[in-house]
């Protein structure tokens, strides 16, 4: 017998939270109908929204009364627009149809012979083949292109869904046949396509990375969101109405950032927003919900949210049974089954879905006893039917006030039969013998013949037939083809250094942090008539941390709505103002929010050609450890703008403990290609690298982005040296010279973000108690000067007869010789990685181990990174080069007050 | 008329600051909501903002005072029509 895991229907059970079961058995059947056919007489009569008035009533009352019934946030497990609802078809549907199918073959064989090429290279061909459906309705008469009069669309595409992207392209003569063939092999003659949507690798055609699930559907809502800001900001008029069509997988949706923010996208009514997901029911190793329904939970979900909810399940071969079942019958029985089970139909022939879907009952079996097996095992899903998928993408885009999500049930691997059709291996299938090749061309109706077949050749037909010229002018109809990334110039005038005097010129006197002192940069920057308006602020959260809390009055917090309420602190300059044309995106918890805020703000140059400037400012342990892969992302996208690493240091952020003390964001930063990372320590340091690389990104157009970390530890700050904002900017400069004369031995000393001023300190102990001279250097970044290293030396490999290219390090230290200690806030490898390029000897302190509360000099007693440790590190290392004498070590630890059996710290 | 203008409640929990910027001369047309002095607190550097717009007639604070909440920034001259508020600008009501 089999398992059909909710066919018997288990007795109710006992309420224990005060709410009565929603679906108790039904004692008094003769009332049930009087009550339902009143409900039908006002359909009939006034409509269904009279009677959806009516219902809201009825529950209203009955939750006055007492009776305490939660409603679900599903419907039945039909589609969501009526049959009768349906729009008209627009396009021929038979050329559609076709040209589908040459999708569909290309899309396959792109992926089958690069497997039969290379083994081990290939790609997916299962998720296209579900989706192609969406895609070719989407194409045909809803992705807008960014030519004539529209916008153009920001449409995410599900990652590995891009071989039939591809497919089309090639049709469209937008790729070469070479490039096709060498999907997966970029490094080719002649060129190949990368896996999957990267505009790092194809600037002119990708516009958004989406293969790391999750990211893509986050992305959009922030996208779609930002759409929103530039209107209310008066920045760009049409940017709203772009339309960000985002396509995921259902197995997607289990990554939290895919549902993580859609409350975010209802509250702001995005109705420029669509999702679509492709409810194949699988995922990558088998059923996504075996045992519960995937569609049903994401309805829930998105409704609960405040989405407008359209569900594709059933394709039109439906309608007619659906009809029939006036007793709501087939509607039970398509609720009770679970996605696993429906799977099983899908390998099995049409005789045991009679017998097990339809045979649950009598007078199912009945209603499909006039259907072949054939026809029943072929009654299609709605997401594979055009009429349905057009009939909730039309819906979709006339949604007036809130996002829309369509829900479309397909098949995994549509089309690939014994190959693959809604087998659990089919999302890794990648090679078709002759016979599923074969099989598939009859299918589809591609013109291949028996002898050519196996080689499973490219398809296009000639370029004036009805296809090719359909789909040209379905694509010139809306606005050129999709999708296509654009890197217009949009140049900014950089700010004038002279206006910025103020910021080079010191404390005098006042000790500040660079936290504050950047936070009056910023302000300053916002109120610059040339780069001013574009610069946008960033916060989850945390502005009060970061002392910003003077922004919302003078620049507001963006709302689209404006201020409804009087804020509670309405008296007093610092209120907390929110307006329509605010300039701070103040997101709340959510690094990943504000880090998509980010992106959308950072690539705004591409997608509406506006150069803006994020800075977005958080606590530095909560960014490159935690959002490391939306980072990623935007170096992907050649985001531009500022990550501001706000309380960063293991030992300067006092108290907080081991989650927030953060001593490893500059090791993580090493590994980002394009991302610049500087850890400074004074506050002129901070302004001549942020006035760089506005520059740098804003008027040369480099597409780098910066990762800056700020401190708030409070100290004087000294005025710019002069000669030092090259040195600043390349990662390190000469700060202070202790030459104790040709006798005395001397070290060299390299200090970053706040341990800067420890190494100081070691300089001063090292000549008043040691008799030991040296050099102290700023090192504002390792990352500068390690990648500057690396291509010194890459390049001096490559070239051996020419004069040798010296690395910026080498060449500040000219003429120095160890030994040389470094000392830093952060984990030792990243002094460590300049290694190479340091002359003598070489020591790195650095913040290994778990951070805990304790105050900034205990902490670095603890950590060994203060001067005394530093002084130390350099004895011993002159020590070793018998320029100090070995047998006064033992007492200098003792005159340092260092304990020898301290545990060391990275184990404790 | 001439108006004493004292530093308003800045926000909840700030009490003083230091003045590290005078952004108005006496003698100076100002405007309302310009800028008048920046103030340093614990942790932010704070922009106040003129209640009304005028003539400064006199400046009570320079560069490197504490000031208090209450006491005096400046003295401005009425612009004639403008009437002084009380505090800082109040917010939109609410829709
Ligand atoms: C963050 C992340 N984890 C894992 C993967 C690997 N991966 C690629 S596709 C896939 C399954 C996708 O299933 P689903 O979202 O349902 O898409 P379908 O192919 O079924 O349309 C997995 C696990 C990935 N790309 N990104
Ligand atoms: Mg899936």
């Amino acid at each position: 017998m089999d398992h059909h895991p909710q066919s018997d229907s288990a007795p109710a059970p006992t309420p224990t939270n005060g709410l009565q079961p929603a679906c108790a058995g039904d004692h008094d059947p003769q009332e049930t109908t009087e009550w339902l056919e009143a409900l039908e007489s006002v359909i009939q009569r006034e409509g269904g929204q009279r009677a959806a008035f009516l219902l809201e009533r009825l529950k209203e009352k009955a939750f006055r009364s007492g009776v305490r019934f939660a409603s679900s946030a599903t419907t039945p497990y039909i589609n969501t627009i009526p049959a009768a609802a349906e729009p008209p078809y627009p396009g021929d549907r038979e050329i559609e149809r076709r040209l589908k199918s040459i999708i569909r073959w290309n899309a396959m064989a792109t992926v089958v012979r690069a497997n039969r090429e290379s083994p081990g290279i290939g790609g997916h061909i299962s998720s296209f083949a579900s989706a192609a459906t969406l895609y070719e309705v989407a194409f045909n008469h809803f992705l807008h292109g960014k030519t004539g009069s529209y916008p153009g669309d920001q449409v995410y595409f599900q990652g590995h869904v891009a071989p039939g992207i591809y497919a089309r392209a090639w049709l469209l003569d937008r790729i070469s046949e070479q490039q096709l063939l060498n999907f997966r092999r970029e490094l080719q003659p002649g060129g190949g396509l990368s896996s999957y949507p990267h505009p790092w690798l194809m600037p002119d055609f990708w516009e958004f990375p989406t293969v790391s699930m999750g990211l893509g559907p986050l992305m959009a809502i922030y996208q779609a969101r930002f759409n929103h800001y530039l209107v209310d900001r008066g920045l760009k008029a049409d940017a709203a109405d772009s339309r960000v069509w985002a396509f995921l997988g259902d197995g997607e949706c289990d990554e939290p950032e895919t549902l993580g923010a859609i409350t975010l996208a209802a509250r702001e009514k995005l109705n420029n927003l669509i999702f679509v997901i492709n409810c194949n029911l699988q995922r990558l190793d088998g059923p996504v919900r075996g045992n519960g329904k995937i569609i049903q939970e994401l309805e829930g979900a998105f409704r609960g949210a405040g989405w407008n909810v359209i569900k594709v399940i059933w394709g039109s071969d439906w309608d007619p049974l659906l009809e029939q079942d006036q007793d709501g019958l087939l509607v039970r029985r398509m609720n009770e089954l679970v996605d696993g089970q429906e799977q099983k139909y899908i390998a099995m022939p049409g005789s045991y879905v009679r017998e097990h879907f339809f045979g649950a009952d009598p007078r199912l079996l009945e209603m499909a006893a006039h259907l072949s097996d054939e026809q029943v095992s072929r009654l299609r899903r709605g997401g594979h039917d055009p009429v349905k998928v057009y009939a909730a993408f039309k819906a979709a885009v006339e949604s007036t006030d809130a996002p829309t999500v369509i829900l479309a049930k397909t098949i995994k691997g549509y089309g690939l039969g014994e190959a693959g059709e809604g087998r659990n291996i089919t999302h890794q299938q990648k090679k078709l013998n002759e016979d599923e090749l074969r099989e598939f061309r009859d299918r589809f109706g591609i013109p291949i013949s028996d002898e050519e077949i196996g080689k499973a050749p490219l398809y296009r037909p000639p370029q004036d037939s009805p296809e090719m010229q359909y789909l040209r002018q379905r694509r010139e109809a809306l606005g050129g083809v999709l999708p296509s990334r654009r890197s217009p110039s949009a140049k900014l005038s950089p700010p004038k250094w002279e206006d910025y005097a103020e910021f080079f010129a010191g404390s005098e006197g006042r000790e500040v942090s660079t936290t504050m002192a950047f936070v009056r940069l910023l302000s300053r920057l916002m109120r610059d008539d040339s780069v001013g308006k574009y610069v946008v602020p960033i916060v989850p959260d945390e502005s009060r941390t970061f002392g910003m809390e003077a922004f919302f009055r003078q620049f507001g917090i963006y709302s689209h709505v404006g201020q409804l309420y009087e804020p509670v602190d309405s008296d007093t300059v610092l209120y907390y103002r929110e307006a329509t044309d605010g300039q701070i995106l103040e997101e709340g918890i959510t690094e990943a929010g504000s880090m998509s805020s980010f992106i959308a703000a950072g690539t705004a140059h591409s997608s509406h050609g506006i150069n803006m400037i994020p800075f977005f400012i958080y606590y530095s342990m909560f960014g490159l450890q935690r959002i490391g892969d939306l980072i990623w992302a935007a170096g992907d996208m050649r985001c531009r703008g500022f990550l501001m690493g706000g309380t960063a240091g293991r030992t300067t952020l006092a108290g907080e403990g081991l989650q927030h003390q953060d001593g490893n964001s500059h090791l993580f930063a090493l590994a980002y290609p394009n991302l610049l990372a500087y850890d400074p320590c004074y506050a002129y340091e901070t302004s001549v690298i942020v006035l760089d690389g506005i520059r740098r990104m804003y008027y040369e157009e480099e597409d780098i982005f910066y990762y800056i970390t700020l401190m708030n530890e409070n100290y004087e700050m000294p005025i710019l040296p002069l000669g030092s904002t090259e040195g600043i900017c390349r990662g390190m400069y000469k700060l202070s010279t202790r030459d104790l004369g040709p006798k005395k031995p001397k070290v060299q000393l390299l200090g970053s973000g706040a341990i800067l001023r420890e190494s100081l300190r070691a300089q001063e102990i090292l000549e008043s108690q040691f008799g030991v001279g040296s050099n102290v250097y700023s090192v504002t970044s390792y990352k500068a000067l390690l990648y500057d290293g690396r291509d010194c030396q890459r390049w001096n490999r490559l070239h051996p007869q020419e004069k040798p290219r010296t690395a910026y390090a080498q060449q500040v230290m000219q003429g120095e010789t160890g030994p040389v200690v470094a000392a830093c806030d952060y984990v030792t490898s990243v002094p460590l990685s300049i290694s190479p390029w340091v002359p003598g000897p070489y020591v790195a302190l650095g913040t290994d181990g778990f951070g805990r509360s304790e105050a900034r000099k205990e902490l670095r007693r603890f950590f060994e990174v203060d001067a005394e440790n530093i002084a130390l590190a350099a004895l011993c290392e002159l020590a070793a080069q018998d320029k100090y004498p070995k047998s006064k070590l033992a007492s200098a630890i003792q005159k340092l007050g260092l304990d020898p059996d301290k545990p060391n710290p990275v184990t404790v | 008329m001439t108006t004493e203008f004292k530093l308003p409640e800045l926000g909840e929990n700030i009490h003083s600051g230091d003045v590290v910027k005078v952004l108005v001369r006496e003698g100076q047309q100002i405007a309302a909501g310009q800028g008048l002095v920046e103030l340093e607190t614990d942790k932010a550097v704070i922009e106040i903002p003129s209640p009304q717009a005028g003539k400064v007639v006199k400046l009570h604070v320079q560069k490197g005072d504490t000031v208090k909440v209450g006491q005096p920034l400046v003295s401005i001259e009425a612009a004639a029509g403008a009437k002084p508020a009380a505090s800082a600008p109040p917010p939109q009501k609410p829709a």
